[in-house]
This record gives C-alpha cells, structure tokens and sequence, in this order.
C-alpha cells in the first residue's frame, strides 16, 4: 500500500538553512529533527543507518538533489525531511557539484521494499522539474517553501 | 559500541542488503538515479557488526533472521512488533538491555 505523501509536507518538516557543508553532519542535524519531530529514535544510531546506506551508494540523485533514505528499526512512521542549503553540501567525491537540496526519507522497518521505493521516488518527483528546484532555492520563508510543495502534491 | 546499537544497525543493514537484493530493488534504485555499487562495501561492514555481538546474540540474532526474516523488533506501548503479544510487567529492562520476546523469539528493542 503506498504511503500518503500530503501529511508529510507540514513546515515543521522543512529546514531552509542547513547549518553543515558535509554529507556526514547534515545527515546527524537532520537525524536529530527527526527526534524532535517524535519520529526518528536515537540519533546517533540513525545517522550510522543513513551513512550505512551511503555505502551502499551515493544517495545524491544530480541536479543539486540528494535523497538519503533507510527503513529502520529506529523509525516509528513514515517521514520525509526537506533540508536546503544555499552554500551547497559537498555529498560524496562521486558527486562533485554541490547539493542544495536534501530529501530525507524514512519509513519504519516493516514497510515494504517497494513501499519505501515508492514513497522516495514520488518525493524525487516532486522537485525535479528545475523550475520548481529554482523555487525552492529562492523562497525565503519556511511556510512558502511548504507551500511550493503542497501545491505540487494531489 | 554497545551490543544494542551493534544489533540495530546490523538489523538496518540487513533491511538495506534486503533493499538491494530485491528482484526490482537495484532497477529501481538506478532508475531514480541511486545506483548501488557498494555492495560489497555493504556486506564487509554487516560482517563487522556481526562479529561485535557475543556468540549468544549472534545465535539468537540468525536463529530469528531464518525463521521470520526480521530479527530485531521494537516494543511500543509494551507489545513486541513482531507477533503483537503483550509483553509482561516483568519484561521491562533499561534502555541498554536486550531481551528476547519470549513468545516468538525475536530480539526487542526498547526505546
């Protein structure tokens, strides 16, 4: 069953100045939103979950985007995270332009594989058309980058 | 790190080894433009975490593995996520301490 990506588009949910340059920190800062949010469980474990991912492969998806993402024991439902960053995040040395915007997806640990491929490539679709990337790097506000986002969502 | 964080993140692994060898997993991922070279990369690091548990838990960790896939379960409001029992009273350990759900067997987890 595909998981509802309108309840995860919420302001509390969007980050418009990451604090970090590196893949490493940004994905500890973002692991930490996620506990606040009530969502994400132990952090530092959370973020070893997401860099354990980045072995696997590079998460960064080009066009300045990256899309981390587990399923994990340490996630009690789903969540999409939104990050931006106007400096740019050096994300891997396979990656050498910088990313600007960060996808963070998580989804429990019994979600489906497919599930879980479904909710990340519909948060991917969403901001690919470089228009709406544009956008999204300009806004100002927090509530408008929302905004931008739930527009685009059914 | 402690045998609990080994036992999550060796958990977390097997759900990514589990991602990408799963039959449209690898296809899809290349699709979104995630491709998954590091396999190998991924399976040395599982072998490591393996190799932190104590041969009790390493047991008991494959036991459940081959028997329902999921080793490792969390416990919320005090029923294990594996096969929803209400956990005993008794079964209440601090936040470091491993337990094993004693009506099926999988390792919880408590946050």
């Amino acid at each position: 069953m595909a998981i509802s990506i309108g309840p995860t588009l919420h302001p509390a949910r969007f980050f418009s100045d990451l604090k970090h340059r590196r893949r490493e920190s940004v994905l500890a800062e973002l692991s930490r939103r996620a506990r606040a949010l009530g969502v994400g469980q132990e952090p530092e474990l959370l973020q070893a979950t997401l860099l354990l991912r980045e072995r696997l492969g590079s998460t960064c998806a080009g066009h300045g985007i990256a899309a981390p993402n587990a399923r994990s024991l340490l996630v009690s439902s789903p969540l999409v995270l939104v990050g931006r960053s106007r400096r740019g995040i050096a994300w891997s040395a396979a990656d050498p332009d910088p990313v600007h915007l960060v996808l963070l997806v998580l989804s429990p640990a019994e979600t489906p594989v497919s599930t879980h491929l479904d909710l990340v490539a519909r948060t991917l679709a969403i901001v690919r058309p470089a228009r709406v990337r544009q956008k999204l790097l300009e806004v100002e506000r927090v509530e408008e980058l929302a905004g931008i986002l739930r527009e685009l969502v059914p | 790190m402690s045998a609990r964080s080994a036992l999550v993140a060796l958990h977390d692994a097997d759900l990514l080894l589990e991602e990408a060898h799963a039959p449209d997993g690898r296809r899809r991922c290349r699709a979104l433009g995630l491709d998954l070279p590091g396999l190998g990369a991924l399976e040395r690091a599982r072998r490591q975490l393996h190799q932190q548990l104590e041969p009790h838990w390493m047991r008991a960790y494959e036991r459940a593995r081959r028997r329902y896939g999921r080793a490792v379960v969390a416990v919320r409001d005090r029923v294990c996520q594996g096969c929803y029992m209400a956990l005993p009273t008794s079964a209440s350990p601090g936040a470091e301490a491993l337990t094993v759900c004693e009506s099926c067997g999988r390792i919880l987890v408590w946050h």
